[in-house]
């Protein structure tokens, strides 16, 4: 009985070869082993981008990883398959250079290989290349002659000898090839290892191979034909199979190779790039902390406190001791940057809070106004690059980007990217494309998983939307979809992680080009830095900041300095009012109509509590267990009590109620005895859960634990469903008292100068959960004047006018609004279909001198007839040319439809009587040019209708107080939350104001269109009010667009 | 002059009628505005749920989940109308075909017919096969009796009330770019007795040349743009099936219909046929039918009875989605004595036409076919049935990988392991699983007792006979 020969597998995708490979690197990694392969290859196609999941793989099932990648091209006419392995640290940087300069001269997505350019002497060393020759017949002498000159040439190109991949998969002519192969051998004194061309873990898989191969080539299975292997043999096989199927010293060769490869990802070292630190610095910690004291000095002026300095010296301790002085230096410097460019930035994260970040000016947060923790800021045990992230201005980010890529260089500085992985609903409607389903099928499924996430719910969604999940092509489809989610699709860009290093970032890992010009990639994502110790800052874009910006240039008064969020006074009771009203629109975080019905509840006093209410409205089951108990005990209409003195400590700040991420780490530190370092395994499980095996494996060690310290396993219990409720929602104390920061200061600003507000708000949309319309509707309610759209007056942006008299400078940075109000002027902006660049040729003329008449401003900014016809559409021609209608007239008069001579005005024939329009049809017109109006809400002509309807006004209603009602709206928001259980939310809106609906599931189904799509909807019901929170719990529908005819008002739509 | 338009308001859905949907069910067109799919046209059921024209697929299967999709079937509609036409043709000798309308110049029929009333009472005997909604306008001009129609019918009999009885329409139903109606609308100059006001050349130059062109065509002031209606040559029409047939029976109504609406175009115009061919289409294959008659005749009860029997004859393989019936060439009724395929045969085609034919005759429509290859792992699915006739188009299917054996047995045959000596394989073919039809086989050439080389396979049933080599 002889003994089965080693083997080590060299050619197997995995995932990571878009819709090619079948098999995640786990999936592979743990099959691989239970064979008894000594080694595994991941060679995907150009492209590393896996590697990093195929060491996690190879570490937690305990076999080697070889490092390579497949490469598909063409040479002297001939195809070409060639597996590049790397056997050393050099042979990786190779690799890598290689797949970033194949990947770069395509784009997104594709690659190209130059031959003689890729594979010159220098760029060939310390790679071991497997040749998998295509078939041919060896009888004809042509194939003999092309297939030696091939290997010819790659014996010569590669210092390493090149090996030829034998690869049988039970085709007919298997013997045949076998004896060609051993031929081509001989001719070339080349050895054979077998190889396996590997696309899935097992046979069973073959089905959604099979399927992938039909989506990337945008076909249905039927239509695939030969396109599809002919069978199931590229899996991992059996070591008795291989044996039956390859001669044993093929098999054994690949031991031989694998032997030969001796990298780890391990060892690639990373190094900051030396420009952070200046010359005549000793190193970078005395460099930190020189910026670090004087960034002190200019805070505290008065002097720096002694509890401050004390915080400030062991920041810097721990920082010099872990070797993170460089990663501050990075995000200093960019925030530096920015702020010397005006542009508003503010860091996050547990790191950006603290003493050491303040002085930076890398976040507002000043560490004495709160009680944060230390530990958390970097953590001694982890092994782990601290956590700061850094919002700026949305529209000003690139700007900071590309500072970072002209400092150090395109080939030092690149985004992270992302992994899009399948989700139900993309997962379904790839593969009934493939299935053969019509594309009205597809639609149909697609629109039935919508914010689906669990792939177990798929057949119960597609019973729902009327298929018969039983019948055996929807078996197959199911069954397929829930094997493909998860797995990736495609890279795509990161939300603005950055990584720079000291080395060309090539020798790491390759890069590769975005859809976006002027952007670049690398191949991994933010967790694959994480595992290797890789450091990366997150730039962020927060369209809020835009708006601060904006807000405070318009605030500037003439020859004075821009006021800084530093400027806003603290505190402010005025602020806390409004918030505690629930009057928050536009207010950053806490705008939202969740957000609206709590802040009445917790009513807001100080600061800290704006932190809890930005972390207390959070999607997910936390809600029930967090919120309600903290609102009772803040009430005082519930005891508060804490098992031990521990807990207390945690807790009691939040009257001991867990609502931060960070206080749920924390509870598993004091009250189960979890190491910091576990502890923080156990929060990258919970935002994480999918990659690194969920939470169950935690669950006994907390019950453990917990029973040991004495707490009861019910407590145990409620605390393990807490923590699988944060999951990935729970915020993050720090992130929250950052965003308090904003939240405060926009509150701020629309307090105390709304117009400047509004105006800021509206110039930065899209932002926020308001149309334009809400926001000005907002605003007028709050007694800011706006003036309509006129081509005389506005600008391409909204703009404040000052009347005659401008009011008096003020001594201090804010002005003094108290005796004179500006206005706010709409901006040509608004109008749908005017293009900026018409816009700007009509302000350049009219800057030369105001227009005498339409003709003139025609004639002069050189305006096409539809520019002119969305304008007076929009009423912004009124000043020159009359009401609407006329406006519209005169324009198409300007000059002859097909005539070269634009600025002739025709001659006219005779007074054509155009009327003008009603005010409804204004109204109308309104909206649809603009998407809002200024004239009377459109439900004010329709009053009479609706009163004799029996609907009242909202304000009424409102008045009565609680009790049944029966009122009539534009519906203007619908929100189906995926946590409420298919509760539908709307608002109604009508010339009094805006009310919230809430709609039960079961008539959710029953008045289908009245509640998804009616624009104009009678509701009755019941309103109930809780602390000065109006709800109208619906009962009864009617739709009522009909009395529309002509009006389209939009809605957001979250479903 | 007279004109009589009828304005199919409704075609998309009275195709689907015609193929047997019940009209209780919702049904939208679909059409594309800017990439995105939105509905185009609703029918009444699809109005009453909510349904609008505008709104996008997406929201529509929200609202209603059951909904039918139709696209639009150019082909189908041309079809529709030219029927429509010739029919018309036996009641004018004027025929037009404007956008969804027929137009007929009735001015001259009048008499014929015994006036207005009668005539259209007549026409629409005729047309009823056809099963189209219309609705009908009648005017002097053809392009007023067009615009009366689609504004929901109406008639002006006389040239001096022509203008006065348009002044009140609105624009809506005008056959115009729907920008330029909405243009109009939004100065105000939404009914026509308001563009009739203005003059003509501040119209011309403000909104284009073909505004004036259509008013002066309303008024008569221009003559009508479209061409003159010919008829083709042949009767052609085809009927998709709702639910696809299994049996002959379930055929019947589809067949009954087709051969209505042969007689509608026909015989208002005295024409017959002699020869017919009925194909039943499959998904994979055609089954035809020739239906011959002694004498040209286009009477629906004499034609379908020859239809029926000639139905009775076909063996149905697999089950039926539509229907298709082709006319030999039309002759005048009497009847001359003729063959159809005329002696004066000249060519290849011609003679290989006839030779199919022949044997055909002799063997069974059922016993003649070609083969076509199609690209599938599974050895028995890689080639496919095409009917004889007509010559089907050069395929760009690629021949299997391997080598194949020539001769298949009509399905596999359950041998024993012994009585074979393997030469060659095994060759796997794991493939075909999402048709239902999945075959996980290894393939080996084999000798047999006889000494003939078999391609033989092994399955988890066991071990079977495929076919042979030579």
């Amino acid at each position: 009985m002889s003994e089965l020969p080693p083997y080590a597998e060299l050619h197997c995708l995995s995932d990571f070869s878009f819709l090619r490979g079948a098999s995640s690197a786990a999936e592979l990694f743990a099959r691989a082993k239970a064979l008894g392969y000594s080694a595994l290859a991941i060679t995907d196609e150009c492209s590393l981008a896996g590697i990093v999941r195929a060491l996690e793989a190879s570490e937690a099932n305990d076999l080697p990883l070889i490092v390579g990648s497949e490469f598909r091209f063409c040479h002297h006419g001939q195809p070409i398959t060639l597996v590049l392995l790397a056997a050393s640290i050099f042979g990786y940087r190779n690799l890598s250079a290689l797949i970033s300069r194949a990947r770069a001269r395509q784009r997104k997505g594709g690659y190209r290989i130059e031959p003689e350019e890729d594979f010159s002497e220098e760029k060939t060393g310390a790679l071991i290349p497997i040749w998998v020759p295509a078939r041919g017949d060896l009888e004809d002498p042509r194939w003999r002659e092309a297939m030696l000159s091939i290997g010819r040439w790659l014996s010569e190109r590669f210092p390493i000898r090149p090996w030829i991949g034998a690869e049988l998969h039970r085709q007919a002519d298997d013997e045949a090839w076998t004896r060609a192969l051993r031929w081509l051998s001989a001719a070339l004194g080349l050895r054979i290892v077998a190889c396996g061309d590997v696309h899935m873990h097992r046979r069973s898989r073959r089905m959604l191979q099979d399927a992938l191969t039909a989506i990337r080539h945008r076909c249905t299975l039927a239509e695939a034909g030969y396109r599809l292997f002919p069978n199931g043999e590229r899996h991992l096989r059996r070591r008795e199979a291989l044996a039956a199927i390859y001669p044993s010293e093929w098999l054994k060769e690949s031991i031989a190779i694998a032997e030969r490869c001796r990298f780890s990802l391990r060892d690639l070292r990373y190094r900051y790039p030396r420009e952070l630190v200046p010359p005549g610095f000793r190193s970078a910690d005395d460099y930190l902390a020189l910026l670090t004291w004087e960034g002190a000095i200019k805070r505290w002026p008065q002097g720096i406190p002694e509890a401050v300095r004390g915080q400030i010296e062991k920041e810097l301790a721990l920082i010099r001791e872990l070797g993170y002085a460089h990663f501050f230096l990075t995000v200093h410097d960019l925030v530096h940057f920015a702020r010397q460019r005006g542009i508003l930035c503010q860091g996050r994260g547990s790191a950006a809070n603290s003493a050491v970040c303040y002085c930076l000016g890398i976040t507002e947060v000043d560490p004495a106004r709160m009680n944060l923790l230390f530990e958390r800021f970097i953590s001694r045990e982890r092994n782990e690059p601290p956590d700061i992230d850094v919002d700026f201005e949305h529209e000003r980010r690139e700007e900071v980007l590309q500072y970072a890529f002209a400092k150090y260089g395109r080939e030092r500085a690149a985004l992270t990217s992302t992994v899009i992985s399948y989700r139900p609903r993309s997962a379904v409607r790839d593969l009934a494309r493939a299935l053969g389903f019509s594309p009205e099928e597809v639609a149909r499924m697609g629109r039935a998983l919508a914010w689906t996430l669990d792939p177990e719910e798929i057949p119960l969604r597609l019973r729902q939307a009327g298929y018969e999940v039983r019948s055996p092509p929807l078996q197959r489809l199911i069954a397929l979809a829930q094997e493909l989610v998860g797995h990736p699709r495609h890279l795509s860009q990161h939300v603005g992680g950055l990584v720079i290093s000291e080395e060309p970032l090539i020798h790491l890992v390759p890069i590769e080009p975005t859809a976006m010009p002027g952007r670049q990639v690398i191949q991994w994502d933010k967790d694959d830095l994480e595992t290797l110790g890789l450091l990366k800052v997150d730039c962020l874009a927060l369209g809020m900041l835009t708006c601060l910006r904006k807000c405070l240039e318009y605030l500037r008064q003439p020859g004075g300095p821009r006021p800084t969020l530093a400027d806003i006074p603290p505190e402010d009771p005025a602020v806390y009012a409004m918030l505690s009203r629930g009057d928050s629109v536009g207010v950053f975080q806490v705008e939202s109509r969740a957000q609206q019905a709590m802040l009445p509840r917790l009513k807001p006093k100080n600061f800290y509590d704006l932190v809890i209410e930005v972390a207390i409205v959070r999607p997910g089951p936390i809600q029930g267990q967090m919120v309600h108990p903290y609102l009772r005990r803040r009430q005082g209409l519930e005891a508060i009590e804490y098992p031990s003195p521990e807990v207390r400590k945690v807790l009691e700040r939040t009257l001991g109620v867990p609502i931060f991420q960070e206080q749920v780490m924390q509870l598993a530190v004091v009250a189960a005895g979890f190491s910091p370092g576990e502890a923080d395994q156990l929060r990258r499980s919970m935002a994480a859960w999918r990659r690194r095996g969920g939470l169950e494996p935690f669950r006994e060690r907390l019950f453990r634990g917990m029973a040991e310290r004495g707490y009861g396993a019910d407590y145990a219990e409620r605390l393990f469903e807490q923590i699988r409720g944060f999951g990935s929602y729970g915020f993050p104390e720090s992130h929250a008292a950052s965003f308090a920061l904003l939240v405060y200061a926009s509150a701020w600003l629309k307090s105390h100068y709304p117009e400047a507000f509004a105006c800021a708000l509206l110039n930065s949309q899209p932002l926020g959960f308001y149309a334009p319309d809400q926001i000005i509707q907002d605003a007028r309610r709050h007694g800011v004047r706006v003036l309509p759209i006129d081509v005389r007056f506005s600008d391409w942006d909204h703009g404040l006018e000052w009347g005659p008299k401008p009011p008096p400078a003020s001594s201090g940075v804010f002005p003094d609004w108290h005796g004179a109000r500006p206005q706010l002027r709409l901006g040509l902006r608004l109008v749908k279909g005017l293009a900026e660049s018409a816009a700007r040729r009509l302000l350049a003329a009219r800057a030369e001198a105001p227009f005498r008449d339409l003709a003139d401003l025609a004639a002069r900014s050189g305006l096409d007839r539809q520019s002119l016809d969305r304008l007076a559409e929009a009423g912004a021609l009124a000043g020159l040319a009359g009401h609407r209608r006329r406006a519209r007239w005169e324009a198409a008069g300007l000059w002859p439809r097909d005539s070269l001579f634009a600025t002739q005005p025709a001659p006219e024939h005779g007074d054509q009587p155009i009327p003008p329009a009603s005010s409804f049809e204004n109204v109308c017109a309104d909206y649809a040019a603009c998407g809002l109006s200024l004239g009377p809400h459109p439900l004010s002509f329709l009053r009479p209708q609706l009163a004799a309807r029996r609907f009242a006004r909202i304000q009424d209603a409102l008045r009565r107080g609680e009790g049944l009602v029966r009122v009539a709206g534009l519906v203007r928001l619908r929100q189906r939350p995926g946590t409420a259980k298919g509760t539908l939310f709307l608002t109604l809106e009508d010339e009094t104001g805006w009310l919230n609906v809430i709609v039960h599931p079961s008539l959710v189904e029953k008045h289908r269109y009245a509640v998804l799509q009616c624009p104009l909807l009678g509701i009755s019901g019941r309103l109930e009010a809780r602390n000065g929170v109006h709800h109208l719990i619906a009962r009864g529908f009617r739709p009522l667009q009909e009395l529309l005819a002509g009006l389209e008002v939009a809605s957001r739509d979250f479903h | 002059m007279l004109w009589l338009a009828l304005f199919a308001p409704k075609l998309p859905f009275d195709l689907l009628a015609r193929q047997g949907h019940p009209p209780s069910r919702p049904a939208a067109l679909l059409g594309e505005e800017k990439g995105i799919p939105r509905l185009a046209e609703v029918n009444a059921a699809a109005a009453r749920r909510g349904l609008r024209p505008g709104q996008s697929l997406a929201h529509a299967y929200a609202v209603v989940p059951e909904l039918i999709l139709l696209r639009k079937d150019e082909a189908a509609e041309r079809a529709a109308f030219e029927r429509l036409g010739s029919c018309a043709l036996g009641f004018s000798s004027e025929v037009r075909l404007a956008e969804r309308a027929v137009l007929l110049e009735v001015g001259g029929s009048l008499r014929l017919f015994g006036g207005l009333e009668a005539l259209g009472m007549r026409l629409r005997e005729a047309l009823e096969p056809l099963a189209v909604t219309l609705r009908e306008g009648v005017a002097p001009t053809a392009e007023a009796a067009l615009f009366l129609a689609r504004a929901g019918g109406g008639r002006i009999l006389s040239r001096e009330e022509l203008k006065a009885s348009l002044a009140p329409l609105r624009l809506s139903a005008a056959p115009l770019p729907s920008e330029l109606i909405a243009t109009l609308a939004a100065l105000g100059l939404d009914r026509l007795g308001r563009l009739f006001r203005l003059p003509p050349a501040s119209l011309s130059e403000r909104f284009g040349p073909a505004l004036l062109a259509w008013l002066e065509s309303l008024l008569g002031e221009r003559p009508p743009a479209w061409p003159r209606f010919t008829p083709p040559e042949r009767f052609q029409a085809e009927l998709e099936l709702p639910q696809p047939a299994g049996s002959v029976p379930e055929l019947r109504f589809a067949l009954a219909r087709l051969v209505h609406e042969l007689e509608a175009c026909l015989s208002p115009r005295r024409l017959g046929v002699a020869k017919l061919r009925l194909t039943l289409k499959g998904r994979r294959s055609f089954r035809d039918a020739t239906i011959a008659l002694r004498s040209p005749s286009a009477e629906a009860k004499r034609l379908l009875a020859a239809a029926e029997a000639a139905l009775e004859r076909i063996e149905l393989s697999e089950p039926v989605l539509a229907l298709a019936l082709e006319s030999g060439s039309l002759r005048e009724i009497p009847p001359l004595q003729q063959t159809l395929w005329g002696p004066a045969s000249e060519g290849h085609r011609e003679k290989l036409a006839e030779l199919i034919e022949r044997l055909e005759q002799r063997l069974g429509e059922a016993a003649l076919y070609r083969l076509g290859l199609a690209e599938d792992h599974r050895p028995e699915r890689a080639f496919r049935r095409l009917p004889a006739w007509p010559e089907p188009q050069p395929s760009k299917a690629a021949l299997p990988l391997s080598p194949r054996p020539a001769w298949f047995l009509p399905s596999p045959r359950p041998v024993r392991r012994e009585d074979y000596e393997l030469l060659s394989g095994p060759e796997r073919i794991e493939s075909g699983w999402w048709d239902g039809e999945e075959h996980r086989r290894d393939y080996y050439r084999a000798r047999d007792r006889q000494g003939r080389e078999c391609w033989l396979f092994q399955a988890a049933e066991g071990w079977f006979l495929q076919g042979f080599f030579r």
